[in-house]
């Protein structure tokens, strides 16, 4: 009677005679009842805080590669996640990848949320990236992703993006997906305001607002959009918190946009609300050029103008400012126009 | 006859079974003993055959190039060893001086990477590999920009950005 495979690795690896190497061979299990026995054994050695490294990492190889995405896999891997090793993270992160499913996507959306590791960042990356299948038009599954890679960029240490993250950006999130995801970053600034908060808050406005610059011509090359007139009214509710960098921002995006004419309305509505109060020279100056800007398509921008700008600023810098935006669209008599308005009242 | 009596002839398959453990096959490849590696290739265990096809690949056994194509393009090996076995081809081609036959290793090896029925674990291998050659292939590497798998387009991004001037052919 041959001895079964599994059972004679099983054996090896009790007896304790075999490093990890036994590990990595229980992926050769080849009938459902070898890998079921399998699955088990990596598991637990994968989720044992107390085995070896090179153990734990042979162990979330052998899981990645028999690609069981039972419950207690997932769960062990998970805890690997965790551990304090960064090789041990790492093995997790791939073979988190490599089960490719609704359970593996949560923990990794999770991990990434919670992660500052640029390196196990990457790798949590790396295995998002295996799931993009999972995510093709299920925006429930792409929200939180969305969310996750928002808030890591957030705490980078430089905020700059890895290239994979654009990669599966440019794949999966929509602009309805990018305006959900800048309302939730704004519920949670507002709740509980922080360092990080204020950062995913920046983080998502600026990827809504650039995808909306990219979007320019795609959107429909005039009238109204209601798509994006809502994407440009979520970021317009981000300036009531005051940050300035975040509020300069917006702010600046909104100038560039206010010159689509399918976007000026909405831009010169979001640059007309009234300012808040403290706002410095340099966000003033920012929206007035942004309304000079707009005005051409949108009368809500001449009146912005003439209201906010012509009637109550008084720094140099800003109307220098103004003026060279006018005069530069050769624009002959806008500004008179802007003035007439005021005029008339 | 006793019930366990088969387990005494097995035991020393069981031993043996632990015998060539990780640690032994690193070393092989950091001794470059070729001949090892090359009998690792048919080994039973897939990650002896992995390793093995590694080590070849480090250590520059042009040689073996035949057998490593052989298992990077048969279905039936595991992944991680065919994976294996097309990194280790690209790391042969980077020293080989026989064009003819590194010219036919990397169309094999633009036929893993663009083909989207192989598993994305051996077309990225492909693609490392080609990368590790300094005329990749830019024109056949250009349209997995768009691919499905998300790894394989920021893999070909890479590759056409480090290595291939726009406009340029290679």
């Amino acid at each position: 009677m041959r001895l079964p495979r599994a059972a004679a690795l099983l054996l090896a690896a009790a007896m304790g005679c075999a490093g990890p190497g036994a590990l990595l061979d229980l992926a050769d299990a080849a009938s459902d009842d070898e890998r079921i026995a399998a699955t088990e054994k990596a598991a637990g050695v994968a989720a044992d805080p107390t085995a070896s490294e090179g153990h734990r990492v042979a162990a979330a190889l052998a899981l990645g590669r028999l690609r069981s995405s039972s419950p207690p896999v997932v769960d062990a891997l998970d805890r690997g996640l965790g551990a304090s090793r960064p090789r041990v993270r790492a093995a997790a992160a791939w073979a988190l990848g490599e089960l490719r499913s609704e359970d593996s996507l949560a923990v990794l959306v999770e991990a990434l949320k919670a992660t500052d590791d640029p390196k196990l960042g990457s790798r949590l990356l790396e295995g998002l990236a295996k799931h993009h299948a999972l995510m093709a038009g299920r925006p429930e599954r792409v929200v939180p992703l969305a969310e996750a890679m928002t808030r890591y960029v957030g705490r980078l240490p430089d905020g700059q993006a890895p290239p994979l993250l654009d990669v599966i950006g440019a794949r999966v999130r929509t602009l309805e997906v990018d305006v959900e995801v800048l309302a939730r970053a704004l519920r949670a600034d507002r709740a509980q305001p922080s360092d990080r908060t204020r950062a995913a808050l920046y983080a998502a406005a600026f990827e809504l607002l650039a995808r909306l610059d990219r979007l320019r011509g795609e959107l429909g090359a005039s009238g109204r959009n209601p798509r994006a007139e809502e994407a440009i009214a979520a970021a317009a509710d981000v300036l009531e918190r005051g940050r300035a960098d975040t509020s300069t921002m917006i702010l600046w995006f909104l100038g560039c946009l206010g010159e689509e004419q399918v976007y000026a309305a909405a831009a010169a509505m979001a640059l007309g609300r009234p300012r808040s109060e403290g706002a410095g020279a340099g966000q003033r100056m920012v929206r007035a050029w942004g309304l000079a800007r707009a005005q051409g398509h949108a009368l809500e921008a001449r009146r912005a103008l003439a209201r906010d700008v012509l009637l109550t600023e008084s720094s140099r810098a800003v109307l220098t400012a103004l003026e060279g935006a006018v005069s530069s669209r050769a624009a002959e008599g806008v500004l008179q126009r802007a003035l007439g308005i005021e005029a008339r009242r | 006859m006793p019930r366990s009596w088969p387990w005494i002839f097995f035991y020393p398959a069981i031993l043996t079974s632990c015998a060539t453990s990780l640690r032994q096959l690193e070393a092989r490849e950091e001794r470059c003993e070729v001949a090892a590696m090359r009998k690792g290739l048919s080994e039973d265990r897939s990650s002896v055959r992995e390793l093995s096809a590694r080590g070849l690949g480090r250590c520059g056994v042009i040689e073996a190039r035949p057998e490593l194509l052989a298992r990077a393009l048969d279905p039936k090996e595991r992944r991680w060893v065919r994976a294996a076995a097309a990194r280790a081809l690209g790391d042969l081609n980077e020293v080989s001086a026989d064009e003819r036959a590194s010219a036919s290793v990397h169309e094999a090896l633009l036929r893993l990477a663009a083909s989207p029925r192989i598993e994305p674990e051996i077309r990225l291998a492909a693609l490392d590999a080609l990368a590790a050659s300094s005329s990749p292939g830019c024109d056949a590497i250009r349209p997995l920009v768009y691919d499905d798998e998300l790894l394989v387009s920021a893999r070909a991004q890479s590759i056409l950005s480090e290595q291939c001037p726009p406009g340029g052919r290679s």
